[in-house]
């Protein structure tokens, strides 16, 4: 066979399989109009949901939901999708009476339902790159039944809206209650960290940085005190010193009268006169002098004269005041001055007289009780006051230095407290600023929440209800058919074109020529159909 | 008319060298009567039925003849009368190459135009003023039974006796011979379908009749011999050695080339004279 195909060729191929293209052209053409006229007709009805974007800028509140618009709706669908709800939905309005299993509804409501996103390109304003973003959806839902197909659309997209509203305060929710959480483990921790610093302050509150300059005021003044109370005991010893010096001078026995100076009042004073002035003369004179015995004539007369009277008192007073002129003079006048010698030996005497006395003992005490000179006794007095005086400023002043001393050890101790101190206001610094930082986003978040929960976030809204449908969206029937005459012409010239590959037999003169190599000497063509019936033989 | 008075003589005289006994006067008269009443309304002559007849002689009516696609009865100038008439002139051309008269027209299967062809063929070369033709229909098989009857259904004969009577011993020559009611042309029918067709066809008596005949039939008489299928039976190749040369019958769009090159093959020591396409539609 001819690898060319030529016009007679072709035309024979279209005489011999007219016929078989015909009956699969037709047949198929038939059997597709058949489906396409008893397709039941399917009623279709759509909502458009429009996502609205936030209306207040970004700049200024920022949302809490981050996720993308198309991943959002996804997840809506997929619970909007879910069996429960599908069910509900189905027995509501008594759905798919058809069929029992309830599998095999919700999976025919399911691809019954869909969700069309309508996307739009912007330009970024940022970047300037060109991006899709979607800004409505198209939900439909086609049934059989229009008036419930209107009614089911409207109630699925509802549905979007409220599933769409409850996701959102579901996600605001969760950062702020989030934040919640967190700030009230921060409050606890800034707590502790304040009770810790109040603690440490009560327990060393001189020693904290704030209180050293008290502390030092403290000590100057005290310093001060000291000094002034030194000042002080010095005044006293001077007057103490002077006082002595005084009362040195002053016999503590008023005078008794003399022959030279005033005259003794009574007899025994005149005895007391005589026995001092005795041994005056004991010191300078011997024993034996006419002066020594014409006073020890006296005195034994005297004492005839009144009485045994005791003499003793008088001795050791005097005693006491020539041991003190003694120092006196001695401090004056030097050890060797003749003054001192007489005045010492006087002293000597009169100590070997008290001693054989053996009244030592009660020397002070008589002579305390027993002195009658008004001015020395105003001295003493004088001089017992200076005392008790300077004993208080020594006493005064101890106090000072030991407040000085605590003072001193205050501001040592300083440093190290400051140091403690320090860490712990750190502390208490980070975890209140950490706490701080997070009230401020859990106030951010509240806003954010009141915003998305509100109606100023972005959010769906049902721009276009759906409506009873007039007119059936499937099947589209004109072009069942008109695929059915594509596809019966497509097989029709297919099998036909089999049939004629698979067809080995011998078309022309030039096929026989060629197999035989006899020469065709005649041919013999049909004379009419009705012979090419009968012509067989 | 002459010419035609002179071919008839020139058959008689060769008739007379025939041993086998034909009635020439029977003859004689078959053909003057059958040149009268050639394209006439004529009542059928019943003088077949007389016993001793050689050829019996049936008239037809050309309109059944041509109703029975005996197409090349007519002079009309419809395509298959002069495609008929142009086959028949390449078949002479190519028979008087090769020095022959008689031909065997076979095909590779049953009902490719055998038959339609040899009939046909034979009436339209009859048609020609100077040639008698003897078709004999080999075909013994007839195996199935929608094949046409090659003497009821092309010419409308009830005939009783065929080539088989005739081999199996119980028919002579002239019993079997028939003529159609075409001027020229004489039929031997098949006779009753046999199992054993090749054994018959092999046999010493189809020898003897084929000489026979040839020899009854000199160059300007043709003898067509109608075989069986063969790619189906062995006997077109037994029939093939009495004959000058092989006609193949093709039908387009129908015989397949396998089986073409299958005949060709059988065919290899056989002259084949040429092929026909036939119930061509291109």
């Amino acid at each position: 066979m001819s690898t060319y195909i030529t016009i007679m060729d072709f035309k024979g191929i279209i005489r011999r399989r007219k016929g078989i293209f015909l009956v699969t052209f037709l047949m198929i053409i038939l059997i597709v109009s058949a489906i396409a006229v008893y397709l039941p007709p399917i009623y279709s009805a759509e909502a458009t949901i429009v996502i609205e974007n936030q209306e207040i800028p970004e700049e200024y509140v920022k949302s809490t939901i981050t996720t993308y618009v198309n991943e959002r709706l996804h997840n809506i669908e997929q619970r909007v999708m879910s069996r429960d709800k599908l069910m509900e939905i189905i027995h509501t309005y008594g759905l798919y009476p058809e069929m029992d299993s309830t599998a095999e509804m919700v999976d025919k409501m399911r691809k019954a339902i869909q969700l069309r996103p309508i996307d739009i390109q912007i330009s970024d304003k940022q970047s300037g790159r060109q991006m899709m973003i979607t800004t409505a959806f198209i939900l439909s839902y086609e049934g059989s039944d229009p008036v419930s197909v209107e009614k089911v659309t409207n109630l699925l997209a509802d549905l979007f809206i409220k599933e769409d509203k409850q996701a959102r305060e579901q996600m605001a929710g969760t950062t702020t209650g989030f934040f919640e959480k967190e700030l009230k483990g921060l409050k606890q921790e800034v707590l502790r960290h304040e009770k810790k610093i109040s603690e440490f302050k009560i327990e060393n509150i001189e020693k904290l940085p704030g209180s050293t300059t008290i502390n030092l005021q403290a000590i100057s003044r005290l310093e001060l005190d000291l000094d002034r109370i030194d000042t002080r005991v010095q005044t006293l010893r001077q007057k103490k010193i002077l006082f002595q010096g005084q009362i040195a001078n002053t016999e503590a026995l008023m005078p008794v009268m003399t022959e030279d100076g005033k005259m003794a009042s009574n007899p025994s004073e005149r005895l007391k006169y005589l026995r001092l002035q005795l041994i005056r003369l004991q010191a300078s004179l011997l024993p034996k002098h006419p002066d020594i015995k014409a006073l020890k004539n006296e005195i034994a007369e005297l004492e005839a004269q009144v009485g045994e009277t005791d003499a003793s008192v008088e001795k050791i007073r005097l005693l006491v005041s020539l041991q003190s002129q003694l120092a006196q003079s001695q401090a004056k006048l030097g050890k060797t001055h003749p003054d001192v010698v007489r005045l010492s030996k006087e002293v000597e005497i009169l100590s070997n007289e008290v001693d054989q006395l053996g009244m030592a003992k009660i020397i002070t005490q008589i002579s305390d009780e027993k002195p009658d000179n008004p001015a020395y006794m105003n001295l003493k007095t004088q001089i017992l006051i200076t005392e008790e005086e300077i004993k208080a400023a020594y006493s005064e002043r101890k106090k000072i230095e030991e407040k000085l001393e605590d003072y001193r050890k205050k501001l040592e101790m300083v440093p190290l407290v400051e140091e403690e101190y320090n860490k712990l206001t750190m502390d208490y610094e980070n975890a209140k600023h950490k706490y701080n930082e997070i009230l401020n986003k859990l106030l951010t978040a509240k806003i954010s929440r009141e915003m998305d929960m509100g109606q100023s976030g972005e959010r769906f809204t049902i721009t276009e209800q759906a409506v009873i449908p007039e007119a059936p969206s499937k099947p589209d029937r004109i072009k069942i058919i008109l695929l059915g005459i594509v596809l019966g012409l497509g097989t029709g010239i297919a099998l036909a074109a089999l049939k004629e590959g698979l067809d080995h037999s011998v078309k022309s003169a030039d096929d026989i020529e060629s197999i035989t190599g006899v020469p065709v000497i005649g041919t013999i063509s049909i004379f009419n159909p009705r012979i090419k019936k009968e012509s067989i033989g | 008319m002459n010419k035609l008075l002179q071919a008839m003589d020139k058959v008689r005289k060769s008739e007379h060298a025939s041993p086998i006994r034909f009635d020439e006067q029977r003859i004689e008269r078959e053909f003057s009567t059958l040149g009268t009443f050639i394209g006439k309304e004529s009542s059928p002559n019943r003088e077949v039925q007389v016993k001793y007849s050689k050829t019996k002689v049936q008239t037809n009516d050309p309109k059944i003849l041509k109703k029975n696609k005996i197409l090349s009865i007519n002079d009309d100038d419809r395509e298959t009368t002069n495609q008929l008439r142009y086959l028949r002139t390449q078949v002479l051309d190519k028979l008087k190459a090769i020095g022959g008269n008689s031909l065997l027209i076979t095909s590779a299967n049953s009902y490719e135009g055998k038959t339609f062809t040899s009939i046909n063929l034979g009436v339209s070369i009859a048609k020609e003023f100077d040639k008698t033709v003897l078709i004999i229909d080999a075909d013994l098989r007839k195996s199935s039974h929608n094949h046409c009857v090659f003497s009821k259904d092309f010419f409308d004969l009830d005939v009783d006796k065929g080539l088989v009577d005739y081999l199996e011993g119980n028919a002579e020559i002239p019993e079997i011979l028939i003529n159609p009611g075409i001027p020229k042309l004489t039929l031997i029918p098949s006779g009753k379908p046999t199992p054993n067709a090749a054994e018959l066809l092999n046999s010493a008596k189809m020898q003897e009749m084929m000489a026979e005949i040839k020899k009854r039939y000199p160059s300007d008489r043709l003898i067509i011999v109608d075989g069986p299928p063969l790619i189906q039976y062995p006997d077109p190749i037994i029939l093939s050695r009495f004959v000058d040369g092989v006609l193949l019958i093709v039908e387009a769009e129908k015989t397949s080339s396998e089986d073409l090159r299958k005949v060709i093959a059988n065919l290899k020591d056989i002259p084949i004279i040429g092929t026909v396409l036939n119930k061509n539609k291109g």
